[in-house]
């Protein structure tokens, strides 16, 4: 009796016990359903080159497709994201000049305005830990918002770019295939254009494929080389060709900007004159050079730190004593860092403008 | 004999033993009144700071978020989810925060004025944080916490313009502030007899005389993080009072 007893109380338990396991699992799938993005698109495989370092921009939040990718490069290439309609980031960030401004020291912006610095080339984004050149913007997704509101740049509101892009019904099946719907808010905007911007990776220079064995330098190359790795590699090292630190190279002051730089973020006096380190990947294709777009030749960026370094309280200390090169160091290390333009990037065409606007670009390289 | 009691407590204890998170919810709502001294916020309306200084506010917005109720129990603290509000004097219903809090006694509330570092690194985000609210700096990333915008005859700007946008999440520039405000009289009791609604006073008075004198002659406006902020961070943090509760 007892034992009968025992046996049947044990099934009514066992029984219990299932249902209320099998209903908390229903429960936890109900809100899993709720929570999880719906799962769109064709999934790409972030670009990592074998040499670089881990990214730290890696699409954990922001999953990576050809839909996502192809939204954000028609966004990057969209003028309705400015003012008047005249300025896509495109206009300013040019496929041939490495994604910077060609031959523009400044950009132009909205209503025959001037940017305030030098249109910043653009690769390997996800490796920066910063954005702009005073590393003001801490995340690559927000960085748009900086240039579409500049009143000197494109001038625009973000309401009204959410506003244009939602009126646009070229948008509807692009937003739908990259997001399962064709409902369009910043945060979709701003995760495109993050999908094409991260996207651009640039590592198959002549360099690269010197490192990979599939190519060897010329003579005056390998001496460039040599010497660039004894006096310049300390704030452009490879393989990214840049530390993403800030500091003052001695650029004297332009009085009619009034650039304090890293400063301007910080708000702290050691940061006066302070700009990031830029890569000098691509960089005989980012003419006109440093953060205001001063110098038209890379030969006149390299004599600068042999004889143009004004002083400051802040100058970097690397630079205090100069860099001494003699005119045949400057040939060599300019020929080396001809070594870094990739131009099967500058040429890809899947960064192109979607229209196909060509737009003639000159043969460098 | 025995054993079967002993499955009868472990059937017990499954059909009626829920765990803590399971328990009954209750919706508590919290209402932000805008004042200044004793009258209540307005367009248009002039009114006079302590430091004797008049003026009219044309915008009042800040952002609210880590909401936690604690438990006269056990003095433990509830989370009550990782949800962001942005409550704006111009929007009737963002002064109203709604939550779900579980049953039982609570001696106080606080809450986050700003938003916490982790949502200032991450990213484009949505909802309440969504960057088209107005309160995200696009040149040097981070949210504004408390958006103060009007007009004074001291303000020696254009227009006579009087604008705070404060905020700053890095270091010693940390702007947000915890803010945890005491039931006066009993503890709520949030049950499902009545509905609980929390009754929170803000003094924008206190925003320019509370800790810190900033007369708004001296600084009409101040729209980057830094020490200036951290003066204002101090002063908006006693605009919270709690005046009654449970009607």
């Amino acid at each position: 009796m007892l034992i009968e007893l025992n046996i049947k109380w044990t099934t009514v338990f066992l029984l219990v016990a299932a249902i209320s396991v099998s209903q908390r699992f229903k429960s936890c799938n109900k809100n899993e359903k709720n929570k999880a993005p719906a799962l769109v698109g064709t999934p790409l495989v972030q670009q990592i080159p074998a040499t670089f370092p881990s990214p730290l921009y890696n699409f954990k939040d922001n999953r990576l497709t050809e839909e996502g990718f192809t939204l954000g490069r028609k966004l990057f290439y969209d003028g309705n994201l400015s003012k008047d309609g005249n300025f896509s980031c495109g206009s300013c960030h040019q496929q041939y000049a490495a994604f910077s401004t060609f031959d523009h020291p400044l950009s132009h912006g909205f209503n025959n305005q001037f940017s305030s610095r030098n249109a910043p080339a653009l690769f390997n984004e996800a490796w920066q830990k910063e954005f702009n050149h005073d590393g003001g913007i801490n995340n690559i997704e927000v960085q748009p918002l900086a240039p579409i509101t500049a009143h000197n740049e494109m001038a625009e509101t973000l309401e009204n770019v959410v506003s244009k892009i939602r009126k646009d019904t070229s948008y509807g099946r692009y937003f739908r295939a990259a997001f399962g719907d064709g409902s369009v808010n910043s945060q979709r905007i701003l995760k495109a254009l993050a999908q094409f911007t991260v996207s651009l990776v640039s590592a198959d220079s002549k360099y690269d494929k010197v490192k990979r064995g599939e190519a060897s330098f010329l003579p005056y190359e390998q001496h460039g080389y040599e010497l660039f790795q004894t006096n310049c590699a300390s704030c452009h090292p490879e393989p990214m060709f840049t530390d993403y630190s800030y500091r003052n190279t001695g650029l004297p002051k332009d009085s009619s900007l009034s650039d304090i730089g890293r400063m301007k973020i910080t708000n702290d006096a050691g940061d006066s004159l302070k700009f990031k380190v830029p890569s000098l990947r691509n960089v005989a294709v980012t003419s006109p050079y440093m953060h205001d777009g001063r110098f038209w030749f890379l030969s006149q960026c390299i004599r600068h730190y042999r004889d143009g370094i004004k002083d400051s309280p802040t100058l970097d200390s690397s630079l205090v004593r100069r860099i001494p090169l003699s005119e045949k160091d400057i040939v060599e290390i300019n020929s080396f860092l001809r070594t870094l333009t990739d131009s099967s990037f500058l040429k890809n065409q899947r960064f192109e403008d979607p229209e196909n606007k060509r737009i003639f670009s000159p043969d460098i390289h | 004999m025995l054993r079967i009691s002993i499955h009868t407590i472990i059937i017990f204890c499954c059909l009626y033993g829920h765990p803590s998170g399971a328990q009954t919810k209750r919706n508590v709502e919290i209402r932000m009144n805008h004042f200044v001294g004793s009258g209540k916020l307005a367009p248009g309306i002039i009114y006079k700071n302590s430091l004797g200084e008049t003026y009219t506010i044309g915008r009042f917005k800040y952002y609210v978020s880590g909401i936690r109720l604690i438990s006269a129990a056990d003095n433990q603290e509830f989370e009550t989810g990782n949800q962001y509000f942005l409550v704006n004097d111009d929007d009737e219903q963002s002064k109203t925060i709604s939550l779900e809090v579980p049953e039982g006694n609570y001696t106080a509330i606080s809450f986050l004025l700003g938003v916490d570092s982790l949502h200032n690194v991450s990213g484009a985000q949505t909802g309440a944080l969504d960057p088209v609210n107005g309160m995200f700096w696009t040149w040097n990333t981070g949210y504004v916490i408390v958006k103060l915008e009007g007009k004074s005859p001291v303000s020696t700007l254009p227009g006579n313009l009087v604008e705070y946008h404060l905020g700053g999440y890095k270091g010693p520039d940390k702007a947000n502030r915890r803010i945890t405000l005491r039931f006066p009289k009993d503890n709520i009791e949030v049950t499902k007899k009545k509905s609980t609604v929390v009754e929170v006073k803000v003094d924008i008075n206190s925003f320019f005389n509370g800790v810190n004198e900033l007369p708004i002659k001296k600084y009409p406006a101040c729209t980057t993080a830094g020490s200036l902020t951290r003066q204002y961070a101090e002063n908006y943090a006693t605009m919270f009072s709690i005046t009654e509760e449970n009607k």
